[in-house]
């Protein structure tokens, strides 16, 4: 191959159908046509000018009288001389990876990702550069794990940002970043993350097939990767763990689980993810152990109150009204008097009307949000039961269990479709049909193991050692080996 | 077969061991027996511990797998036959218990549907399933019937359970003799291997002394609350938890006994289940079909025999429970002198084939 660098621009041009930010610059040095070509917008322009271009014409390509077509030749007493990609090299400092290519199709790929591609006029051989300069926000603290004390650094969507944070933490040599594409169209940089003397090999090598069996148009963000990564496709239960924080991701690195960064998401996936998980916080090891023992009991308190309170309350006013004290119950039947709707219509009625405000909030411009809060307080917490279309201990039973839902934030799409079949299960059986229902979604979350973690560990098989950091949270000094829930290879924690 | 931990096993000896003992049993002992209804229950768990010794032996040394076709094939078929009828008759117990309490009587059969189709799932998943919802479920039971027996306020008057003895010979062996059907509640566990068999493990002797304390001592105060009142109640766990003290302040915290032992109930029902399941997965691939025949069979003696608890009671003190009896006491018996014979035979084949 001899390249000629009107023809090669004519077929790069035709290969991205005449695009507009598919850049070539033409310049001469040491006497030879060159050509670069870019992507605008993806490569630091400023740097190119000066690091390669100024540099090439400074360097006039010497390498030595005589060069034949890729460069190399004999010096005029005949020793070898280097060629033009040992040039390139020793003059472009800038460049954080150099490559040669002879592929056009692997050529234009690399275009495509963001390489500086150069052309030398009679060379045999194309010369990539990466002088990226990837457009991304500054490190901030995520606003969905906030903290009152401790790091305050999040992910961003720049996966090479991500892993330097990551691997600011975990300054070994153990620390392994193995990088993929994935996406025929987005080609996504996929990085598997582990540390190599922790992680179980098994569930490595598992994690990495999935991902190179991949074959999709494009990975936007890493959620797309955790449907291909869950081991039950069609579970309502969470199967990857997610987190937005180095802090965080790093602990359960150390603890045996792989992470999968996705570039473009500030969202790291984490491998093997059981239900415990969701009921520790980051904040929890900041703290005095004694407050974060509390505030995890208050955490379990809520949640099971935001699941059962719904059911428990429609089951006793449809079919036990003896369960409730007399005076209790007068108060409460006099305000679900002359309802139009029966009280389980109501409370399923009451819960969606929350879900739509939930998501409203979440979807709707800031400036907007406090007039849209008021709206929705007033209309449901005063006008609504005013007009008697619904109770007042309907409203409070509902805003209870919307509040305590929000005690494990990560398992609000599960729970709360829970709570609605644990609704609809006590307006059908009453508390028979709650306690079935309650057990039943016991039963299936047993059944689900995460690449060999107990989705329920360590309550359900019982782990005498990781209950130390379940509910109960124990000073760091006792968890001296790593969690046993977790399939790793190196028990040792702490000696 | 379905692998478990020891601690798991001895869970579950808590949970099978307590449920159908507290239930309709002590009103239908002290009908015959009246306060020696302690002693009748003692000795049914004396026989029931007895067994289980055998069945802990035949799990932690996988002795079924060892058996040869032929024994392990009848064995099987008799374990089968055992469990579907015991499930039928202890979720009757349960649907009439639930029906009764909480749905003013009626819908059994569908009170059963929602049972059977829980418990169907439990037993088709596997013992691992089961035996990790013990676990999850042991301590606030263990608690919740604790705090049921301290907080009962009545006139409570242990000096009921006196004098002892007071039954003749004749009657206390009637009794004995007719109840068959709430003996061998441990014999589901046969189906189970245990996996961690070497390891030391304190829970085993501390599920078997709580087991036996729990049902002593839930008879001692049915004795002491009820008198002789005690052959008219129902549910026994329920009835004392009408003279619980919440009962008076909160409302009926009954509810709470109630739903304590149908929690118990459902992982009991759903051992009997995985126990005839298993036992039918040695001849159908399927585990499913099993499961689904044990529930059809339920079904249709409901539909056609067991219009009422009254019928539910004559199936169960009726002759059938003498097959209840022969099963539970011979098969594990069979089962370790048939691997004790057996081992034996090897033994001596290998001395021989050394000799040569």
């Amino acid at each position: 191959m001899i390249i000629e660098i009107d023809g090669l621009r004519a077929r790069l041009e035709e290969a991205f159908h005449r695009t507009d930010d598919l850049n070539f610059k033409e310049f001469y040095a040491g006497g030879k046509p060159v050509c670069i070509c870019y992507i605008d917008g993806l490569i630091d322009k400023l740097s190119v000018e000066r690091n390669v271009i100024d540099a090439l014409i400074k360097s006039r390509l010497q390498g030595g009288a005589d060069n034949n077509a890729d460069g190399q030749g004999q010096g005029k007493t005949g020793e070898a001389v280097t060629s033009y990609f040992d040039v390139l090299k020793a003059h472009i400092s800038a460049a954080d990876e150099t490559a040669t290519e002879t592929d056009f199709e692997k050529l234009v790929k690399k275009i495509a990702d963001g390489d500086v591609a150069l052309f030398i006029g009679g060379a045999g051989e194309y010369y990539l550069f990466s002088i990226r300069s990837n457009p991304s926000r500054a490190i901030s603290e995520p606003p969905t794990s906030t903290v009152l004390k401790g790091p305050r650094e999040g992910f961003t969507e720049d996966m090479k940002i991500n892993t330097a944070l990551l691997r600011k933490r975990l300054r070994s040599r153990d620390f392994v970043v193995e990088t993929i594409k994935v996406g025929r169209y987005t080609s996504t940089g996929v990085s598997l993350v582990y540390i190599s003397s922790i992680a179980d090999p098994n569930i490595v090598e598992k994690v990495r097939k999935r991902l190179k069996e991949i074959d999709v148009d494009g990975v936007i963000d890493s959620s797309y990767l955790a449907e291909f990564l869950k081991e039950r496709k069609y579970s309502m239960l969470k199967q990857i763990g997610v987190s937005e924080k180095p802090d965080i991701v790093t602990a359960k690195l150390l603890e045996g689980r792989v992470a999968v960064v996705s570039d473009g998401s500030p969202i790291v996936l984490t491998i093997p993810f059981i239900l415990i998980e969701d009921l520790q916080d980051s904040a929890d090891y900041y703290k005095n152990d004694a407050r974060s023992f509390f505030i995890r009991m208050i955490r379990i308190i809520g949640e099971i109150l935001a699941l059962l309170l719904p059911g428990f309350y429609v089951a006793v006013l449809t079919r036990h009204y003896q369960l409730l004290p007399m005076n209790f119950l007068i108060s409460v039947i006099n305000s679900v008097n002359e309802l139009p709707f029966t009280v389980e219509i109501e409370m399923i009625f009451v819960l969606l009307i929350f879900e739509i405000l939930n998501e409203a909030s979440v979807r709707m411009p800031r400036y907007i949000g406090m007039s849209l809060s008021l709206i929705g307080a007033i209309i449901l917490g005063d006008t609504a039961v005013k007009a008697g279309l619904i109770s007042s201990p309907t409203v409070l039973i509902a805003a209870m269990s919307n509040i305590g839902i929000y005690c494990i934030p990560d398992e609000i799409s599960s729970f709360s479709i829970f709570r609605l079949a644990l609704v609809l299960a006590s307006s059908l059986f009453g508390f028979f049909g709650l306690i079935l229902c309650a057990l039943a979604m016991t039963a299936y979350m047993l059944t689900y193991d995460s690449y060999g973690a107990p989705y329920l560990a360590p309550f359900a098989p019982y782990i005498r050692e990781d209950i130390k950091d379940s509910i109960d949270k124990q000073s760091l000094l006792n968890l001296k080996k790593r969690p046993e829930s977790i399939p790793h290879q190196n028990d040792i924690r702490m000696k | 077969m379905n692998g478990i931990y020891k601690r798991q096993f001895a869970i579950l000896i808590f949970f099978a061991g307590v449920v159908f003992k507290l239930a309709f049993l002590p009103a239908y002992l002290t009908e015959i027996v009246a306060n020696d209804n302690i002693f009748a229950v003692a000795v049914y768990l004396l026989f029931d511990f007895l067994c289980l010794f055998l069945i802990y032996y035949i799990a932690k040394n996988r002795v079924i797998e060892k058996l040869p076709h032929n024994l392990r094939a009848g064995i099987m078929l008799a374990l089968f036959a055992l469990f579907a009828l015991k499930f039928a008759v202890m979720s009757g117990e349960v649907s009439y218990c639930i029906s009764s309490n909480l749905f003013k009587d009626g819908h059994v059969v569908f009170v059963y549907a929602a049972i059977g189709a829980l418990t169907s799932y439990i037993a088709v998943k596997g013992g691992g399933v089961l035996a990790k919802m013990g676990e999850i479920f042991v301590v606030a039971v263990v608690v919740c019937l604790a705090i049921n027996l301290v907080t009962v306020e009545s006139d409570v008057n242990f000096m009921y359970n006196l004098p002892f003895f007071a039954t003749d010979g004749k009657s206390f062996f009637s009794a004995l003799d007719k109840y068959y059907m709430w003996t061998g509640d441990f014999l589901p566990l046969i189906v189970f291997t245990i996996t961690d068999g070497k390891k030391k493990s304190k829970t085993m002797p501390l599920m078997i002394a709580l087991t036996a304390v729990t049902v002593i001592a839930h008879y001692a105060f049915l004795n002491a609350v009820f008198k002789s009142g005690a052959a008219k109640t129902d549910n026994l766990l329920v009835a004392l938890g009408t003279f619980n003290i919440g009962n008076i302040l909160v409302g009926r915290t009954d509810a709470l006994s109630l739903t304590v032992w149908f929690i118990m109930a459902v992982i009991n029902l759903a051992l009997t289940l995985l126990a005839a399941t298993e036992s039918a997965s040695y001849f159908l691939k399927d585990r499913r079909i099993g499961t689904a025949a044990v529930n059809v069979f339920t079904v249709l003696l409901y539909i056609f025999g067991l219009k009422n608890v009254s019928k539910l009671f004559d199936l169960s003190t009726g002759a059938i429970r003498y097959f209840v009896l022969a099963v539970g006491t011979l098969a594990p018996i069979v089962i370790i002198v048939c691997h004790t014979l057996q081992k034996r035979s090897v033994r001596r084949a290998l001395e021989a084939r050394k000799r040569l």
